[in-house]
């Protein structure tokens, strides 16, 4: 097992998604003014620079926006855990967002830019906290 | 249009100096470094004295060789004006372009830039990125770390939005990496001394799928420094003077924590197009007038993107451009010294004391005939520094 590897998400700004996701919801923030949903948080919207904005439940669902097979391990505590994908979806509720993830229950030659896929949540690689991780989307392939 | 660069109230680049390239060194970073500066002092005829304004990267220097180091172990007792630039990629080649400026309104008569690393003896430059809270917290879990997940990433949503085969893909990334080998066979001090064909390119396994081994830039210790002075200062008047006549600068709403993954266009860099337009358009120099170009390469998805951004091709045409063929030889040769891929990883700065050997006609083996303008591009990121540089 990949040991753990930061343990940092005491920030105000960061941790409530973790927080959220410890309750299996995905969040985003989301302005309150002009109700876009961005990507990491900040302190104002990155649209209109609102500085009302709040953490919203998203639908966790999204298209395979790109990734990656990671064959060499650029941290030695990642030693042990290559290859393994990395994916970057882009939520159906957040056209623009770019999460950064994981995907289970593929193999990498089926793996194709488009693909819907649906969250679900476990620790990924490099962490132990639960987080959202994905799975294609059976319903909308 | 060309017109005639008038050398009196211009920048001119009158001295460069290049450390010993090499993976590892046995002189620390600081010998380096002096090394560095004392060889653009003589290669500017100039005296540590004469130095009136030191110029550095920002977020590198200020805790492996910060000015006031350069400054004691040099000798630069004349120094009035100092600046450092904390923009990453970008850091050198703005600190020219603000060198360029203070010189041309007479404020100062020799700037120093300089720029050193020993990460290749030290460790690779990947943890750099974990002063970005979102990064530790919500990239890295998943494993998202190092550089070139990013380019990795980038390549493969390139291909997807303008219709390449993945085979496509690596063999136009694969030619970046074998015409950049190519040109550093032709430069006595870049680390890469053995030749790489496409076949031994498309042999070697994925280190972040579509990239290869030959994909990533070298790890490097090394250092150069460039010396800026008013045409009245530049003691050589027996060799070609190489003028700043244009550069531009531009950068994006967006936070360097969030370019990389978030990149509202992920797979084209807007400041580097905006940064290209203003530097040609203040040098009154077109794309087709330039001689070569010395273009950011950390990964080789990046030079590909700063290509179209200068317009040698339209976007989404870079992987059909560079099939084609960018070393020296070709209409418009990419990194003739062999760039961060062959020549040493220096974030850049090398770039600029090649451009300024090709405009000498200094060169020897890899020069590029005839060269009297070139563009220097820093880097891929939010923001983005354009350099033309010409021979008068």
């Amino acid at each position: 097992m990949p040991t753990k590897r930061l343990d940092k998400s005491s920030d105000a700004m960061f941790q409530p998604y973790y927080d959220a996701a410890a309750e299996q919801r995905f969040v985003l923030p989301q302005c309150g003014s002009c109700g876009h949903r961005f990507w990491y948080p900040q302190t104002s919207c990155p649209s209109c620079l609102s500085l009302e904005w709040t953490w919203r439940d998203t639908k966790p669902q999204g298209r395979i926006f790109s990734w990656t097979e990671v064959h060499h391990p650029f941290n030695e505590e990642l030693t042990e855990t290559v290859p393994f994908l990395v994916v970057i979806v882009e939520p159906d509720e957040a056209p623009g967002v770019h999460l950064v993830s994981s995907v289970r229950g593929i193999e990498p030659g089926e793996l194709r830019v488009g693909l819907p896929v649906v969250a679900t949540f476990a620790a990924p690689v490099w962490s132990d906290h639960m987080l959202p991780v994905f799975e294609i989307d059976p319903a909308r392939v | 249009m060309a017109q005639t660069v008038n050398t009196s109230k211009q920048a001119v680049i009158s001295g460069t100096g290049e450390s010993r390239f090499s993976r590892r060194s046995d002189a620390p970073l600081a010998r380096l470094q002096l090394d560095a500066i004392n060889a653009a002092l003589t290669d500017a005829g100039l005296e540590p004295g004469d130095i009136d304004g030191v110029f550095t990267d920002g977020s590198v220097m200020p805790v492996s060789f910060p000015i006031d180091v350069a400054q004691t172990n040099a000798g630069l007792h004349g120094v009035r004006r100092v600046g450092q630039f904390a923009t990453g990629g970008t850091g050198t080649a703005l600190a020219v372009m603000e060198a360029a400026k203070a010189i041309r309104q007479g404020d100062l008569h020799a700037a120093l830039i300089y720029f050193g690393v020993d990460w290749g003896s030290s460790q690779p430059p990947y943890s750099f990125h974990d002063r970005y809270r979102a990064k530790v917290l919500y990239e890295q879990p998943y494993g998202y770390y190092g550089q070139a997940l990013y380019f990795a990433t980038i390549a493969r949503r390139y291909a997807h939005e303008y219709g390449y085969t993945m085979d496509q893909l690596a063999r136009g990334l694969g030619q970046i990496a074998v015409d950049h080998r190519a040109n550093a066979l032709l430069n006595s001090n870049a680390q890469q001394s053995r030749s790489l064909d496409l076949d031994t390119y498309l042999a070697e396994g994925m280190l972040a799928d579509p990239l290869r081994r030959y994909d990533c830039c070298l790890q490097s210790d090394g250092a150069v420094a460039l010396i800026l002075t008013s045409e009245e200062f530049n003691s050589h008047k027996d060799r070609p003077a190489v003028v700043v006549t244009g550069a531009g600068y531009a950068a994006d709403s967006i936070t360097d924590e969030s370019f990389f993954s978030q990149n509202p266009l992920f797979t084209s860099l807007p400041s580097a197009h905006r940064s290209a337009a203003l530097a040609l358009s203040n040098a009154g120099v077109t794309v087709e007038q330039l001689d070569f170009v010395q273009a950011y390469d950390c990964f080789t998805p990046s030079p590909l993107m700063q290509l179209e951004a200068l317009g040698v091709c339209a976007p989404g045409a870079g992987i059909e451009y560079v099939t084609a063929g960018t070393a020296i030889g070709s209409d418009l040769p990419l990194n003739t010294h062999g760039g961060s891929l062959a020549q040493c990883y220096l974030l850049g700065i090398n770039h600029i004391s090649e451009a300024v050997r090709q405009l000498r006609g200094e060169a020897g083996a890899g020069q590029v005939k005839n060269a009297s303008k070139g563009a220097v591009m820093m880097a891929p990121g939010r923001d983005h520094v354009t350099l033309i540089l010409e021979r008068s």
